[in-house]
């Protein structure tokens, strides 16, 4: 169904304003990537300066910013991967059987109501003690217990659209409830498991404090080595947007993510009841 | 630069060791070890990255370097310090956490190893060893890292002919620096109209930045924090209040748009983009200001004293946490560190050096001109008190200043209400009795 | 399609055995466990020390002091607080609130059937996500730099006086939220959008043959089957920006003044600038107290419309 022409030219008229307002701040990030630091500042801007890589070689060689997005990649997909399928089965058995009672979603979720700071020191001793401190594993138990109780919620409210006639009708033809779960439950849940994909992905990807302190050589990652190039001798903003703009790189998997999962709705045929 | 450093004991290594036996002591105490240190990202650090393959070397343990922001060393040290098998082996202090290490048992007393192993603490400037080195008599610390403050100013504006006539005029005198914090505030605000930039470069933003610069107006008038015999509040004196005024009065009239919410970056590239003729800040930002690639003015700025009375003094010095798990390496560590070779080296690099003997060696001043001011400036600063919470002091002057920068408080008004907050810092610290 | 309803069926009901032989209970315990255990091991200790802690007068340089039970939630009490907490709830609700319109919105106009280059839409509308907001703030501190930013030199090209943005008291605040929209819209986008992606179509399909016009099918239609979607995602919202210290503490540091200063800012300051950890944890108990009665009475307000 086509509506009318004046509907599409200000529907593409929004999105398109919309994606300026998002893209001119990150088109300046990439200029400034390309750019020494008097080039930077300048005002005037420069629209024509011979590009430097300087920044670039700065981070890469000399900072060794590949190991930090390493460790950073490995421990975001780690802990959204173990958030993901552990918070689907709590979600299926909070949602549908009532586990824990009414009170569990409030309680699950308010592990997450605290200010991070105050936490953030007794982690430390205790990860001390047990020697996780300065580990990749240590930062990645930590982001699976911070983004499990976010990646429960949306799953329950996914799974809230998903009709229990569906599951129901698998039980009594005799599945158990793990293979109701996995047969029924999970591709009718599909917009929702690509919800919580990046919504723990992006939060363990940019997460910092907790970095901050518990990671050391073996395990920094990209926004604590953003932040260290914010020194007392100046901020090397041409650096920190070389920086940025890679870190944007698993952007490639998000999109996937998105892709198979938001975009082309392949579970549509499943829902219908 | 934070970088992993996993250099091995090579062979040529092993060989340097047998061949010397003077330096037989840090291998015994060291071989095998791995010494954590955590420095801030100046490049003083990436100066020491590229050295540490010769501690290793000849003491055949592992550096393990991690440089993080500065701001954030505090953030990471205290949950670290707190308990009780330490991350680090080596620590980097600033000045004005010494005292809450000392008190908080977080570092330990140098004297003994200071004593024993015959270093000669006199090659330090004195004014050093007493904000970042000595904390009631005890030596804690050596100086690394001096941060001198003082004036920076466009001296191609303020010795062009035409600039001192005008000054002349309206002032009736002939062109001379100013001599006191008033009178660079008058100066400041004319040359800001005269030249069309902005007389000052400001950083108001909170804590750090307003703190580290507005001290050198308080300690410029001779004002104080507190009474340094009987630690009561003094802030409030005709002349802390001056001071906060003045402080207030450039910020509003002469600094750069936007000062109140600048930070120690923006004051240098406020400078380093030919905006504005005076600042008062560090003078280690001279060496960034002479480079091509970041600056518009090489050659441009120059450093003097700052007016009146006193500057604020920091440093960072090199200590022994107490939870460290060799501290007779850390200890070797910092004697190799700090020795004449390396501290040279480190210098040459950018460093900012506080063995005295370094700003006389004409090599090093034949490289970094500027830095030949530091004596000058370090006859005239002293540093915040030596106190438990100093930390705190930074922050509730913080509050001061953005009482009265923000809200238009009356500087003695704002004062006053701070005076308890003021009075509870120095109230049971150990330090002070 | 009347799922949300919470009638537990007799399919689900405890007492019926499975072709396995095993009880409805023992799989309730096999899906739960591994989140049970994740946050009872990694959360649960932190969260009841902090408690104890915030019970304690407690300066770390002093080390651990008296028990002094509810001392520290004097706070409470303090203009200092009253303050806080009153730019946290702006910041908050302005924030929640703009992102949820905006990002409602675009998740509807996405989701239009013959929306061409949608893809393109969705890729570039994600895009400030993978940004770290330590970078997000010194990218915006460097454009919105009054004297030496892009954003200042381009409004003087149209003749409006050069701004103070961060550095001017009464723009501050407004900065911070432009700043934390352009960063944070995108996720919630995402979530409202592969929400509206896993409705079912034949009640929409049902309704237009019905004749119902478009804002009537969104009201009566959409919004009630999204209902539980849009819940959540302002929960996590509310939650995420309730407790964000990084975007204040690198572009304001909580200033000019105290005009940006949240109450997460100010129990970090709490606890590592005045180094006061028990008072620091008080402060950040009291915000979870208000957080669950918010969360709650949220709940309610919804399953009762």
């Amino acid at each position: 169904m086509q509506p009318s022409l004046l509907l599409r030219i200000v529907t593409h008229l929004i999105l398109g304003l919309c994606c300026l307002v998002v893209l001119s701040p990150l088109l300046w990030v990439l200029r400034t990537s390309f750019a020494d630091k008097i080039v930077a500042y300048q005002l005037p801007p420069a629209l024509f300066f011979t590009p430097t890589l300087d920044n670039y070689r700065m981070i890469l060689v000399e900072m060794d910013f590949g190991t930090f997005f390493l460790n950073s990649l490995i421990i975001s997909l780690t802990s959204t991967l173990l958030a993901v399928v552990i918070g689907a089965l709590a979600a299926y058995a909070i949602d549908r059987y009532k586990a824990g009672g009414n009170a569990m979603p409030i309680v699950i979720l308010a592990t997450q109501m605290m200010p991070p700071i105050v936490l953030v020191i007794p982690f430390f001793l205790i990860f001390k003690d047990i020697g996780l401190t300065d580990s990749r594993a240590g930062l990645i138990v930590t982001y699976l217990a911070f983004n499990l109780p976010y990646v429960v919620w949306l799953m329950m409210s996914f799974m809230k659209r998903v009709p229990r006639e569906l599951d129901e009708a698998a039980l009594i033809d005799g599945c158990t409830p793990m293979t109701a779960f996995i047969r029924i439950i999970v591709p009718a849940l599909l917009p929702g498991i690509g919800a919580a994909t990046i919504l723990s992905f992006v939060l363990s990807w940019n997460e910092f404090l907790f970095a901050l302190m518990l990671s050391g050589n073996e395990s920094k990652t990209l926004p604590v080595a953003i932040s260290s190039l914010v020194t007392q001798q100046g901020t090397a903003i041409g650096a920190v947007s070389a920086a940025t703009i890679l870190a944007m790189l698993p952007m490639a998997i998000l999109y996937f993510a998105m892709r198979r999962f938001l975009v082309s709705g392949l579970n549509l045929g499943a829902v219908k009841g | 630069m934070p970088r992993l450093i996993t250099t091995r004991l090579g062979v040529m290594a092993a060989s340097l060791l047998a061949a010397s036996t003077a330096l037989a002591d840090p291998a015994a105490v060291c071989k095998g070890k791995t010494l954590n240190l955590l420095l801030e990202t100046v490049p003083d650090s990436t100066a020491l990255i590229e050295v540490a393959p010769e501690f290793e070397a000849l003491s055949g343990a592992k550096l393990n370097m991690e440089a993080v922001n500065y701001s954030l060393m505090h953030e990471k040290l205290v949950p670290s310090l707190t308990a009780s098998s330490g991350s680090y082996d080596v620590l980097a202090v600033d000045s004005y956490w010494a005292g809450e290490f000392v008190t908080a048992n977080w570092i330990q007393p140098l004297d003994e190893r200071i004593a024993a192993d015959k270093i000669d603490t006199s090659v330090y400037y004195p004014a050093l060893m007493d904000v970042n080195g000595k904390v009631k008599d005890t030596t804690y610390m050596l100086p690394f890292w001096q941060y001198a403050m003082g004036m920076l100013y466009r001296k191609d504006i303020v010795e062009d002919p035409a600039f001192q006539a005008a000054y002349k005029e309206n002032f009736g005198r002939d062109w001379r620096l100013p001599e006191t914090l008033q009178e660079y505030a008058e100066v400041a605000k004319w040359a800001g109209q005269h030249t069309g930039k902005a007389g000052v470069a400001m950083s108001g933003q909170r804590a750090d930045p307003v703190v580290m610069e507005a001290t050198n107006y308080v300690f410029s008038l001779g004002a104080d924090f507190y009474d340094r015999e009987t630690w009561e509040p003094a802030l409030g004196s005709p002349e802390g209040i001056e001071a906060v005024t003045i402080y207030a009065d450039l910020l509003a009239n002469a600094a750069q748009p936007g000062a109140l919410g600048a930070n120690f970056d923006d004051v240098a590239n406020t400078l380093k983009q030919d905006k504005a003729v005076f600042a008062i800040s560090y003078l280690f930002l001279m060496p960034t200001l002479q480079d091509p690639k970041e600056s518009q003015v090489v050659d441009k700025v120059a450093f003097a004293r700052m007016p009146g009375e006193d500057s604020l003094l920091g440093a960072w010095g090199w200590s022994i946490p107490t939870n460290a798990a060799n501290p007779d390496c850390s200890w070797e560590f910092i004697k190799w560190v700090e020795s004449r070779d390396v501290a040279m080296k480190r210098a040459m690099a950018g460093g900012q050096a506080t063995q005295a003997w370094i700003y006389d060696d004409a090599e090093y001043l034949k490289l970094w001109p500027q830095m030949a001011a530091v004596g000058d400036a370090l006859a005239h600063a002293k540093g915040l008190p030596v106190m438990s919470r100093a930390t705190q002091l930074v922050e509730v002057f913080a509050e001061v200043m953005g009482d009265v920068l923000a809200n238009g408080t009356d500087p003695a008004t704002a004062i006053a209400n701070a005076e308890d907050k003021f009075a509870r810092l120095t109230r049971g610290d150990p330090l002070l009795k | 399609m009347t799922s949300i309803s919470q009638t537990t069926r007799p399919a689900y009901s405890a007492a019926s055995p499975r072709s396995d032989g095993l009880s409805t209970g023992f799989y309730k315990l096999l899906f739960m466990t591994p989140t049970i255990l994740v946050l009872a091991l990694v959360v649960a200790g932190p969260l009841l020390y902090s408690f104890w802690l915030s019970l304690h007068e407690y300066i770390i340089t002093y080390g651990m002091g008296d028990l002094v039970w509810f001392e520290n939630y004097a706070v409470m009490m303090s203009d200092e607080f009253a303050g806080v907490s009153w730019v946290t709830m702006k910041l908050t609700v302005i924030v929640v609130v703009l992102e949820f319109l905006i990002a409602f919105g675009l998740a509807l106009l996405l989701n239009q059937s013959w929306l061409k280059f949608r893809e393109i839409y969705l890729l570039v509308l994600m895009l400030p996500i993978l940004m770290t907001p330590v970078a997000v703030a010194l990218m915006f501190r460097l454009m919105f730099n009054p004297n030496l930013g892009i954003i200042n030199w381009l409004l003087s090209l149209v003749g409006i006086p050069q701004q103070g943005w961060f550095g001017d008291p009464d723009l501050a605040l407004a900065t911070v939220v432009f700043v934390d929209i352009w960063n944070e819209t995108s996720l919630m986008l995402i979530m409202l959008y592969a929400g509206l992606k896993s409705l079912p179509q034949d009640p929409v399909e049902a309704a237009r043959i019905d004749g119902a016009s478009a804002f009537q099918i969104l009201w009566h239609v959409t919004l009630p089957m999204l209902k539980p979607v849009i819940l959540v995602t302002l929960l996590i919202r509310m939650i995420t920006a309730l407790k964000s210290y990084d975007l204040i503490y690198m572009l304001t540091q909580g200033g000019p003044g105290k005009v940006t200063e949240t109450i997460s800012f100010y129990a970090y300051r709490l606890g590592f600038r005045f180094l006061d950890i028990g008072q620091a944890a008080a402060v950040s108990f009291i915000l979870l107290a208000a957080v669950v009665v918010l969360t709650v009475v949220l709940l309610r307000i919804m399953r009762e419309n």
